[in-house]
């Protein structure tokens, strides 16, 4: 509305302006005839010449012209003025309309951001923030960050306030902080530095925490869960274990032929079931993410050995033919022993268990750049085609296999695809029914 | 007489105490059994004091961890050879006892009897 009056009024002064000097033209122009008329004004080139008439008509018009050049140039420039002024407003309006956006997003976000100065003092707390820490606004300005960190953890904190303050930032350090009231939080804390002025060096980092203590509560109240159920159900097992085991040492007398084979069939079925158990037991731990990485230098070579050591007996009853190929450049590797001697035995007694007698195995470990490539091939059932895209899913097995072997859970190639998937590494492979299957898992050095 | 070694067995689990001692006596050692810490500490804390320890974790009254605690507080606790024998296996429950050196950590699922036996032969060596 405001803005329309001032174009109304850029047009009335433009006309007015027009008007006015087309009146001061009018007066000019009657003037000048006027004394022509007299014979008071003489151009004496063009004396009494129908010329000189003519001259004063086009000077007229010359000066008509000007008139609207001049107004519209008038109505121009106040438009233009108007517009800038009007330009000015609204950028003026709009930053604090930004300004008062972003405070709002700050204050209000649900995720504690605070600034941290170049000497880790906290400024500009947000309210998720003042909860979190559980002080006010006034009590947390120019605190130091580094008085909310446990000590076992500074030494790492200040490391990582060094790296944002030459510019890395870092995301999701999972860390714990003391509250006011002496609790302590689980907070996953990222960092980011910013410059006020382009060129300047570290003006402030914004900091942020998302609390995960619940989370952090529900994951060890499901791994206790998942550590006690394996441990009643292991504790019934480790006893039928021994027991079977002073039996068949005929320490507490003697056995006949047909006991002594029904033991067998006892000892081995609760072997199954413990193997079971531990199975369920890594997949939950797995799935938990609670299994930890314990990263340390391995050679991958005799890991894979005692794989083969294992599975003698099952290798030896099939009479397969054995190609081992393994890379001699291939030193220590820093990996898991642990997890990576599940993926191999896994992969090798899927290899054993479904390739008939008589069959090749080919195992094979080679170093590429800065990976290794683990590849069990056999000359087994293959996988149908139709069910390969499911080979990977839990508890999933193939109906050749099932129909084989009745023995199997499906977690076996799930348990090895997280593995690798853990360490960074991907899995995959080729397979042709009743030819066999080549697994080839690449992972990093 | 022969003096036999004295292994100390802590598990809250008859069955497995029972099938322990067996073992144990057939291979020359005494046996005691406890069936929780608290019951292990008085027996420690008594004569004749055992050579090693056989311990669990998960367990009545006071658990193998607290047990441990209270062990290291004299200067024959401290000393005495313990291997942990549970059927938890978990990295937070493993790292928690490997704190200390010297210590062996045994899942009852993973090893035959005769191998615990074993193990203990080789404590007791000092191996």
């Amino acid at each position: 509305m405001e803005e329309s009056k001032k174009s109304v009024a850029a047009i009335i002064v433009s006309v007015l302006a027009f008007i006015f000097f087309g009146s001061l033209l009018a007066i000019a122009w009657n003037v000048a005839q006027g004394l022509f008329a007299e014979g008071g004004l003489e151009i004496v080139a063009l004396k009494n010449t129908n010329l000189e008439e003519s001259l004063l008509f086009y000077l007229f018009l010359v000066g008509i012209v000007a008139d609207v050049f001049f107004s519209l140039f008038l109505f121009l420039l106040l438009t233009t003025y108007r517009q800038a002024g009007f330009l000015a407003s609204r950028m003026t309006r709009d930053l604090l309309a930004s300004r008062e956006m972003f405070l709002q997003l700050y204050n209000n976000s649900p995720v504690p951001y605070l600034l941290i100065s170049k000497d880790s003092k906290i400024n500009l707390p947000n309210k998720a923030a003042l909860r979190l820490f559980g002080l006010s606004a006034q009590e947390l300005e120019d605190q130091n960050l580094l008085d909310f960190f446990l000590a076992d953890d500074l030494d790492h904190v200040q490391t990582l306030l060094s790296r944002v303050k030459n510019g890395v930032p870092f995301h999701e350090e999972e860390l714990q902080i003391v509250r006011s009231d002496g609790t302590v939080r689980w907070v996953i804390f990222s960092m980011f530095s910013f410059k006020s002025v382009p060129g300047k060096k570290y003006k402030s980092g914004l900091a942020t925490f998302v609390d995960i203590t619940e989370r952090k509560e529900i994951e060890k109240v499901k791994t206790e869960f998942v550590s006690l159920a394996a441990h009643q159900l292991r504790t019934p097992l480790s006893a039928i274990k021994w027991y079977t085991e002073l039996l068949a040492s005929k320490d507490v007398g003697g056995l006949t032929p047909e006991q002594e084979k029904y033991l067998e069939k006892v000892y081995a079925g609760n072997e199954r079931m413990i193997d079971l158990v531990n199975t369920f037991l890594n997949v939950s731990r797995l799935e938990l993410g609670t299994l930890a990485v314990d990263i340390k230098p391995t050679d991958v070579v005799e890991l894979m050995e005692s794989v083969f050591e294992e599975l003698e007996v099952q290798i030896q009853e099939k009479y397969f033919k054995l190609h081992k190929e393994y890379d001699e450049n291939i030193a220590l590797v820093n990996t898991d022993p642990k997890l990576l001697r599940m993926v191999f035995q896994n992969l090798l007694s899927n290899a054993v268990k479904y390739t008939p007698k008589g069959g090749e195995l080919r195992v094979e470990i080679k170093k590429r750049g800065s990976e290794f490539h683990i590849i069990v091939e056999d000359s087994g059932l293959g996988i149908p085609k139709n069910q390969q895209d499911k080979i990977f899913t839990k508890l999933f097995r193939a109906d050749n296999a099932r129909a084989l072997e009745t023995k199997g859970t499906g977690l076996g190639l799930y348990i090895v695809k997280m593995i690798v998937e853990k360490f960074g590494g991907s899995i995959s492979f080729t397979s042709e029914p009743n030819k066999g299957t080549t697994f080839k898992a690449v992972l990093p050095l | 007489m022969i003096d036999k070694k004295l292994i100390l067995i802590i598990d809250e689990e008859p069955d497995i105490t029972d099938a322990l001692s067996q073992k144990l006596e057939q291979e020359g050692f005494s046996t005691i059994a406890a069936y929780n810490g608290e019951q292990g500490l008085m027996i420690i804390h008594g004569e004749p004091k055992p050579d090693l320890i056989l311990l669990d974790l998960v367990m009545p009254t006071m658990d193998g961890f607290k047990m441990l605690e209270e062990l290291r507080k004299d200067e024959w606790g401290r000393k005495v050879p313990v291997i942990f024998l549970t059927n938890l296996d978990d990295e937070e429950t493993v790292s928690k006892v490997m704190k200390d050196k010297g210590y062996e950590y045994l899942v009852k699922t993973e090893w035959k009897i005769e191998d615990v036996v074993s193990k203990v032969k080789e404590k007791l060596e000092g191996k």
